[in-house]
């Protein structure tokens, strides 16, 4: 029996109406960072590059998109380097107490960002005055913060991987002679490179996009690029915002869309769509 | 696994060993921070640096609860997390539905890619392009004043927070909903329908209870992201839509420490009663099935 015409042209719709909200904000700032007016007139009196010259001229977003590359760059090296030893031990040694141990590696995922922000800034002040490790408004604050967030994300997406890499590969190699370094690394890391790659993906660009726990713990000489942004739209809403998001849009769509496919597009593509996070 | 006394391999580390070597380095720098970061929330939470000189104890919750203005913005913030919870569903669901349905390949990369972009845009630029297309002279605005309707106030007010958290949170419900719909042979539906039954009854008793839990998950995750979400509320509410994290974060400002703390828990332990809710429900939904 087939389903009536009615009903499926009106889901198509609902689909494509929804479609269009999805994408009405992002359109509108990409408009919006030609228009002439300092006003956000629409529709635009008139088309102009300004904008684009302001933000790459404005000193606060050119430190803090430095910031934001140096903050997500460590975070991601440390998250993937501490994150693949501990998706490896869950995903292949069986251990009692593993279901406290997650709950608490977990955790992150559903405290609020806000409140882990704020608990990160007491334990940060109160390190730093009680044993004098500076982390509150550092590198090394900032980049500790991310890499709690991200975590979760790296530990979960590489455990499912190791799941589904076949231990008897790993033991023939061992059998013929490898350390078992060597054999991690010759018969296991090939098999999960697709994930370590969309595991790198997504934690830099949790770590770029981070704003709600970082506004805790930064000071001003650390703002990282969101920050920054927060503190503009706060007190003006002029197309500069609008630029800078514009070439962000960019930026982002080049990491997550060019780079996985110029390595493997249907791996990437298969994760994407598989409905796993 | 076979780690202890191998004889092929030789001398192994024992499991205990290699579990340390595996997971405390990780567990050391960033778990264990994490941990004892939230030990001390609870910790200023009872007053620990006393600032008022009322001692150690519950002064700082007593002063929390007892005021009736906390308890409006805690209403406030579950309030506009459950409606957006609920309008998120409500739209996720048959767009789901349509996504099984589309058969250009062409036009399903493109659905995704849309579906999907609020996760690769900052959440500072989403709110702009909000406050651009709802504000009272904006886009929306003029669309509406051509057909004579409006101005409508759609910014610094709970409308405007709600469509921006909407919008950001889409992609997460329609993801375990389509995982489930995938899941149900259609087979079912047309036997339902096959048996004479209307398309609105198969609706109701077929498809809807076999997909419920997937809908209660989407429902988990969203209402969590929702009541948690702090960049979209301060900007699209202009700071006239106060909110538990909005709150939050004013009171580090004022180096109100003990009562921040005790808010970050009231956010916490919120999020988590309705997930508890929601889990209940959907095991006894689960129960049902079987």
């Amino acid at each position: 029996m087939q389903e009536s015409t009615f009903k499926r042209w009106s889901l198509h719709l609902i689909l494509a109406a929804t479609l269009l909200f999805m994408l009405a904000p992002i359109l509108i700032v990409i408009v919006n960072s030609f228009n002439a007016s300092a006003y956000n007139a629409w529709p635009p009196e008139g088309y102009t590059f300004d904008w684009y010259r302001k933000v790459l001229a404005n000193p606060a977003f050119q430190r803090g998109a430095i910031n934001s590359l140096i903050v997500g760059v460590i975070s991601t090296a440390l998250v993937l380097a501490l994150g693949t030893p501990m998706a490896y031990a869950l995903g292949r040694i069986r251990m009692r107490g593993i279901t406290a141990f997650k709950s608490v590696l977990f955790a992150p995922l559903i405290v609020p960002r806000v409140a882990i922000g704020f608990a990160l800034f007491v334990l940060f002040v109160g390190l730093g005055s009680a044993t004098g490790l500076r982390l509150y408004g550092t590198y090394t604050g900032v980049i500790l913060a991310h890499s709690v967030l991200m975590l979760p994300f790296v530990v979960a997406i590489l455990t499912a991987s190791f799941g589904e890499v076949d231990p008897i590969v790993e033991e023939a190699a061992r059998d013929l002679g490898a350390t078992p370094i060597g054999a991690f690394r010759l018969a296991v890391l090939p098999q999960i490179k697709g994930a370590l790659l969309v595991a790198g993906i997504f934690s830099f660009i949790t770590s770029f996009d981070e704003v709600e726990t970082t506004l805790f713990i930064v000071k001003p000489a650390v703002n990282t690029l969101p920050v920054e942004m927060y503190n503009y739209l706060e007190q003006y809403q002029d197309p500069t915002l609008a630029a800078l998001s514009t070439l962000l849009i960019a930026f982002t769509f080049i990491v997550v869309l060019i780079v996985p496919f110029a390595v493997k597009g249907s791996d990437l593509f298969r994760i994407m769509t598989s409905g796993r996070k | 696994m076979t780690a202890v006394a191998d004889p092929v391999h030789g001398r192994t580390l024992s499991r205990g060993m290699r579990l340390a070597l595996l997971l405390g380095p990780g567990f050391v720098l960033i778990v264990l921070p994490f941990v004892a970061a939230m030990i001390l929330l609870g910790a200023y939470s009872l007053n620990l640096r006393d600032t008022t000189g009322s001692g150690i104890g519950f002064s700082v919750w007593q002063s929390f609860l007892s005021d009736k203005f906390n308890w409006q913005v805690i209403w406030r913030s579950v309030r506009i997390a459950a409606l957006s919870t609920l309008i998120t569903v409500v739209i996720a669901y048959p767009v789901a539905a349509a996504l099984l349905r589309v058969k250009n390949r062409f036009y399903l990369i493109f659905a995704y890619v849309a579906l999907f972009s609020p996760l690769l845009v900052s959440v500072i630029s989403r709110s702009y392009g909000w406050l651009l297309l709802l504000s009272d002279s904006g886009f929306v605005n003029q669309m509406f004043g051509m057909v004579g309707l409006g101005p409508y106030r759609m910014v610094f007010n709970e409308t405007g927070v709600m469509i921006a958290i909407v919008h950001v949170v889409l992609p997460y419900a329609v993801l375990p909903i389509l995982n489930i719909m995938t899941q149900i042979p259609p087979i079912y539906r047309e036997a339902a329908l096959d048996l004479g039954a209307s398309g609105w009854t198969v609706f109701r008793k077929v498809s809807l209870p076999l997909t419920l839990p997937g809908v209660i998950v989407a429902a988990e995750i969203i209402f969590a992201l929702s009541i948690s979400a702090f960049v979209t509320p301060s900007l699209l509410g202009g700071g006239r839509v106060l909110t538990l994290s909005r709150m939050l974060y004013d009171n580090i400002g004022l180096i109100e420490w003990g009562m921040a703390a005790v808010q970050a828990i009231v956010l916490l332990t919120t999020a988590l009663a309705v997930l508890l809710v929601l889990e209940r429900t959907n095991r006894s939904t689960h129960a049902a099935r079987q």
